[in-house]
């Protein structure tokens, strides 16, 4: 180290410090970020005599590389962590007083086993507090597999349906035809009533028709929220969020009911939300 | 002992309680570490260690998979560890009293002083890693305690994998700058 370029004298290191400030500012936060590649060999030739010269001058940066030297290999060494002997009576205690499924019996062989073990699986499954709820998401799922996946072959079928419902018998498109027919028997056979009756049925096909149109209509607002949460349970099952699918799968079966008592009365107001 | 994991899990599933000690021998020293590292007090880790495994004992049915039960344990005690300190936060805080001496650790060997460093400075980790953040902290445990691949935490944390990817070093630096700052950097704690 000769005189002239002595960096360890107090007054050059402020000089450093005083340009470094009035231009980049200090290079500690690119040398600490540099720090885990250093560590790990990873940085090049001149990246690496960068950081180090710095490091030879910033007590900080040096104070951190040091302890990131012991801490890398130290954190591995933390994965277990021996409890000691009472930990394992403590656990053994508790769960001795927690229910569990029924204790081993010699094993059945054959179909006698087979059976004997769906029997124990489905005992296991249907006493759990949660088994209501994924039964019921599981038949959704099944409901919609066969409903609304491209290939289904009953792919569309409940919104055919409400068409059928909402149109007059000529305009739906599968029950259509059958109720065309339907109503030609009736021309038919209406023969023999007289004109009032005829006129009482198409009444009767009026008051049917109207009805069913208010139904739609006071139901539409209940409908489009039970797709929401429909919509709202695909992305939470997805996103594996457990409690998520069960909070919409309460608030649907809510919507469902209110959807169900709008359809049947008119006076109903209430949302499903 | 080597023992058929796939036939261990199925006699636990069938209540049978010598089965059911193998597995809580194979695992507590694993998942008593996962519980350390998110509370940082050794009494209340060991405390909340018990609580994960009653869970793991109540749900055991629900784990059909031999091969994936260490990811499926893992997950019941990450999430019983981050329940806890949520109840936790709710609740006035306990008195910061250090940490016990810790009990004997299974990757011992070297001398009585090392021994006392390395459990020094780990008790030091486990103050510096309640004065990250949550992320962080989570990050450190499952990735550089646990050794777990960034899929698989991504996947547990719910966080995008590149997300993970570039907390990780930086979660690492927060450890060292904490660590450092509880410490003055010598790493050896007030060995006394
Ligand atoms: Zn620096």
């Amino acid at each position: 180290m000769s005189d002239r370029h002595d960096f360890e004298n107090p007054d050059a290191e402020r000089f450093v410090g005083d340009v470094l400030s009035r231009t980049t500012g200090a290079a500690c936060g690119r040398a600490t970020a540099q720090l885990a590649d250093l560590m790990s060999d990873r940085l090049s030739g001149l990246d690496r005599q960068l950081v180090q010269a710095h490091l030879e001058h910033c007590a900080g940066c040096r104070n951190l590389a040091v302890t990131m030297g012991w801490l890398t290999p130290l954190l591995p060494q933390m994965a277990e962590f021996e409890p000691g002997p009472d930990f394992m009576a403590g656990v053994l205690a508790r769960t001795s007083q927690v229910g569990h499924v029924a204790r081993p019996d010699a094993p059945l062989g054959g179909a006698a086993g087979l059976m004997d073990r769906v029997g124990r699986w489905w005992s296991r499954r249907i006493l759990r507090p949660q088994f209501a709820l994924q039964a019921a998401y599981a038949a959704t799922v099944v409901l919609v597999l066969l409903t609304a996946t491209p290939y289904s072959p009953l792919r569309g079928l409940p919104h055919r349906a409400l068409q059928v419902v909402t149109a007059g018998p000529g305009s739906a498109p599968v029950v259509g035809p059958a109720l065309a027919r339907t109503s030609g028997w009736v021309d038919v056979h209406g023969a023999a009533l007289v004109d009032g009756g005829r006129t009482r049925v198409a009444n009767r096909w009026q008051h049917l028709n109207e009805s069913l149109a208010a139904r739609v209509r006071r139901t539409t607002g209940s409908r489009s929220e039970l797709d929401n949460h429909w919509h709202n349970l695909v992305a939470q099952a997805r996103a594996r969020e457990l409690g998520g699918v069960g909070y919409e799968l309460l608030a649907g079966m809510r919507t469902v009911g209110v959807v169900w008592r709008q359809w049947w009365h008119d006076d109903v107001t209430e949302n499903g939300s | 002992m080597q023992v058929d994991q796939t036939e261990l899990l199925e006699r636990c599933q069938q209540g049978d309680e010598l089965a059911w000690e193998v597995l809580v021998r194979q695992h507590q020293g694993r998942i008593c570490a996962i519980a350390y590292g998110y509370v940082g007090q050794q009494d209340e880790a060991l405390d909340l260690a018990q609580d994960i495994f009653v869970k793991v004992y109540q749900r055991l049915h629900t784990c059909t998979d031999a091969e994936k039960f260490l990811a499926w344990l893992i997950r019941i005690a990450r999430n019983a560890c981050v329940d806890h300190l949520r109840r936790r936060k709710a609740r006035p805080p306990r008195q910061d009293i250090p940490a016990a001496e810790m009990v004997n650790l299974r990757h011992g060997g070297p001398t009585p002083e090392d021994n006392l460093i390395r459990s020094s400075r780990q008790r030091l980790v486990h103050r510096a890693l309640q004065k990250l953040s949550e992320i962080n902290r989570e990050i450190i445990v499952l990735k550089d305690i646990q050794g777990l691949p960034l899929e698989e935490i991504s996947g547990l944390l719910d966080l995008p994998l590149g997300t993970v990817k570039s907390r990780s070093s930086r979660a690492r630096l927060e450890l060292a700058k904490a660590v450092t700052d509880l410490d003055g950097g010598a790493g050896a704690e007030a060995v006394s």
